[in-house]
């Protein structure tokens, strides 16, 4: 019998869905860490378009750069507007206030983790 | 792009006001008060004077008193604070009135057709705040939601001109006005419309 093969297909081009990458900043007075964003931005994400929507958005936090606060934030093209609005109404993490700002929007991982370098 | 905060000398120093809109992006603000008087007006404009940033005093109606427009008028932007049909009413149809600010809130709708139309004979731009949707959650949320997406069909209908400010009252409240046509997308405009509105130029300093 032929051993099950672990790993998935890679799925076809014309499947695989259309981000975009939302490069953001969070000014705020104290320090933030990656985890404590992740877990804020998605408990926001959550409240603002409920589950249907959130799983719909393809949302993700790729990375957060505690020195800077710069961070990127992928998500479905077709909701784009959806995230940038949704990371507006960010205005705490940990009872640390901040102010979210958005840097620029990619296409592409590798031009936003420039940018936030 | 042009901001507009909510003014109080206790919270607000001008020039962390002017560091903080730079940094993000917007080039004027609209310092927004009730003035008492006057004499308190021109004491902020002096004190405007000696910033370098763009700040442009405005005398905020938050109650129906027509005598305060004469007041007011020519001498700094006037802005009635909506919120309830009467005041909205009186905004639309008063000629001198340079904006309606926040039309709707969670409660009852109280803009209709009537005083979108009496607005685009007078010519009275209505102005959405961001702070409005960010200090509610919920079902408030939800229902300032509903009200605002009422206000732009009418205001999409009757080709009214619409603004965005973050209307802050805090330092942690305000937010690029370029950011912030995200939310009028949402609302129902489309992103060139949204852009065309952030970048219309609005107010200049009187």
């Amino acid at each position: 019998m032929k051993p099950l093969k672990k790993s998935l297909n890679a799925i076809p081009l014309s499947l695989r869905d259309r981000k975009r990458y939302i490069v953001f900043e969070l000014i705020a007075e104290k320090k933030l860490n990656e985890n404590g964003v992740r877990i804020s931005l998605n408990k926001l994400f959550l409240q603002l378009y409920g589950e249907i929507g959130f799983s719909k958005m393809n949302l993700n936090l790729i990375q957060f750069n505690e020195k800077n606060g710069k961070g990127i934030l992928r998500c479905r093209h077709s909701f784009l507007e959806e995230a940038k609005a949704g990371l507006l109404f960010s205005g705490k993490v940990n009872e640390i206030k901040l102010i979210p700002r958005i840097l620029r929007v990619t296409g592409t991982v590798r031009k936003a983790k420039e940018l936030i370098a | 792009m042009i901001d507009l905060v909510f003014f109080n000398e206790r919270i607000f120093d001008l020039k962390a006001i002017a560091e903080t809109e730079s940094m993000l992006g917007n080039s004027a603000v609209i310092l927004a008060k009730n003035f008492s008087s006057e004499k308190e007006l021109k004491e902020l404009k002096e004190k405007i004077e000696r910033e370098k940033f763009d700040f442009r005093p405005c005398h905020l109606i938050t109650a129906l008193e027509p005598k305060e427009l004469n007041k007011f008028k020519g001498k700094a932007l006037v802005a009635v604070l909506g919120g309830n049909v009467t005041l909205n009413k009186f905004a639309v149809s008063t000629k001198g009135i340079d904006f309606l600010l926040q039309p709707c809130t969670e409660g009852p709708l109280s803009f209709d057709t009537a005083i979108a139309q009496t607005a685009e004979d007078n010519g009275i731009p209505i102005a959405f705040t961001f702070r409005q949707f960010l200090e509610m959650e919920g079902m408030k949320r939800s229902f300032l939601f509903r009200n605002y997406s009422f206000t732009v069909r009418l205001i999409k209908k009757f080709k009214l001109d619409c603004l965005i400010f973050s209307g802050a009252k805090f330092y942690d409240q305000m937010r690029s006005i370029k950011d912030s046509t995200s939310l009028l997308v949402l609302l129902g405009f489309t992103r060139e419309q949204a852009e065309r509105l952030a970048e219309k130029e609005f107010g200049e300093n009187k």
